[in-house]
């Protein structure tokens, strides 16, 4: 299939971009435009908050992986992505931002951002009532990110 | 012949005071601060370490934060994608409508004769063929076409 192009190795050097538009029968929808920080930072509460959306999309997936046969379910679980994000920059802008910004410095581990991440779950939970489970997590002792002293922990404060 | 009054008694007996801890002590100190060490590690272990095949009961939970985080996303990012390949698809189908429209007969479209699949493990190399009954093996589409590879999650 590839061709071997003499400056890219295997593949073309340069991207193929493809710019014809969405046909016009499917409605538009914006795309979520974050980049990998700020979604790691909001995926717990994504799961939490777009929970329908998301499990009525991986059931259509589970009928048929065309991607043609989703496409609603996947606007809607988009459309609730941006709109929980769109609420969280306008309750907890500071916390979250201070989160993901952490996250990108730290290696995008959670556990080295305990402190950001404790500040932005209050605050959710105060002002859009959306708490962090970990499901599966062993019941009756505290979940990993509100263990007061784990053994994971930044070496620098 | 010996002296008078016999030899001096040799010097060999310990002329040292003992001092510090004694050896029980220092034994029992290591191995106090081993066990505490070990201890720290397992607890630490169960916190943090990845396991390949890990089941409900195992518990190490950054993992599994880790694991959550992502499967969270995992319906936002698949949307997006889907969306791009569809775009893309039906972009190519418009491309080769317009390029062979005037070759009698032809049927646009290798879509739709292969079966989506998801490969379940991308190690799974068999899974990667459609299933023979349903594939048209006179169709030269690439097979890449007809394997949608899903990113996926290797500790579930």
């Amino acid at each position: 299939m590839s061709q071997v192009h003499q400056q890219g190795g295997v593949y073309p050097p340069k991207e193929y971009v493809e710019s014809a538009p969405m046909p016009a029968n499917i409605p538009h929808v914006d795309e979520v435009g974050a980049t990998s920080g700020p979604l790691k930072s909001a995926s717990f509460f994504i799961g939490a908050y777009c929970k329908e959306y998301n499990e009525d999309f991986m059931l259509c997936k589970n009928e048929n992986r065309d991607p043609a046969h989703c496409l609603k379910e996947g606007r809607k679980v988009t459309r609730c992505a941006i709109d929980l994000i769109t609420k969280m920059r306008e309750n907890c802008a500071q916390q979250f931002d201070a989160h993901w910004e952490c996250l990108e410095k730290r290696n995008q581990e959670f556990y080295l951002c305990r402190k950001q991440e404790r500040k932005l779950n209050s605050c959710m939970f105060e002002k859009l009532g959306l708490t962090k489970t970990i499901p599966g997590s062993p019941a009756g002792q505290p979940q990993i990110h509100e263990v007061q002293n784990p053994i994971y922990k930044p070496i620098q404060k | 012949m010996p002296p008078a009054g016999g030899f001096e008694s040799i010097k060999y007996k310990r002329n040292l005071p003992f001092r510090g801890p004694g050896a029980y002590a220092i034994l029992g100190g290591v191995t106090a601060i081993c066990a505490y060490g070990f201890y720290r590690l397992g607890k630490g272990n169960l916190e943090r370490r990845p396991k390949l095949e890990a089941e409900p009961s195992d518990d190490r939970e950054l993992e599994r934060e880790k694991m959550w985080s992502r499967i969270h996303l995992v319906p936002l990012l698949t949307a997006e994608g889907d969306r791009d390949q569809y775009r893309r698809e039906q972009a190519a189908l418009a491309r080769e409508r317009e390029i062979m429209k005037d070759v009698a007969g032809w049927e646009v479209s290798a879509r739709g004769k292969g079966k989506w699949v998801m490969l379940t493990n991308p190690a799974g190399g068999e899974k990667r063929i459609p299933q023979p009954e349903i594939r048209d093996t006179g169709d030269s589409s690439p097979l890449s076409r007809l394997v949608y590879n899903e990113p996926v999650c290797f500790f579930l």
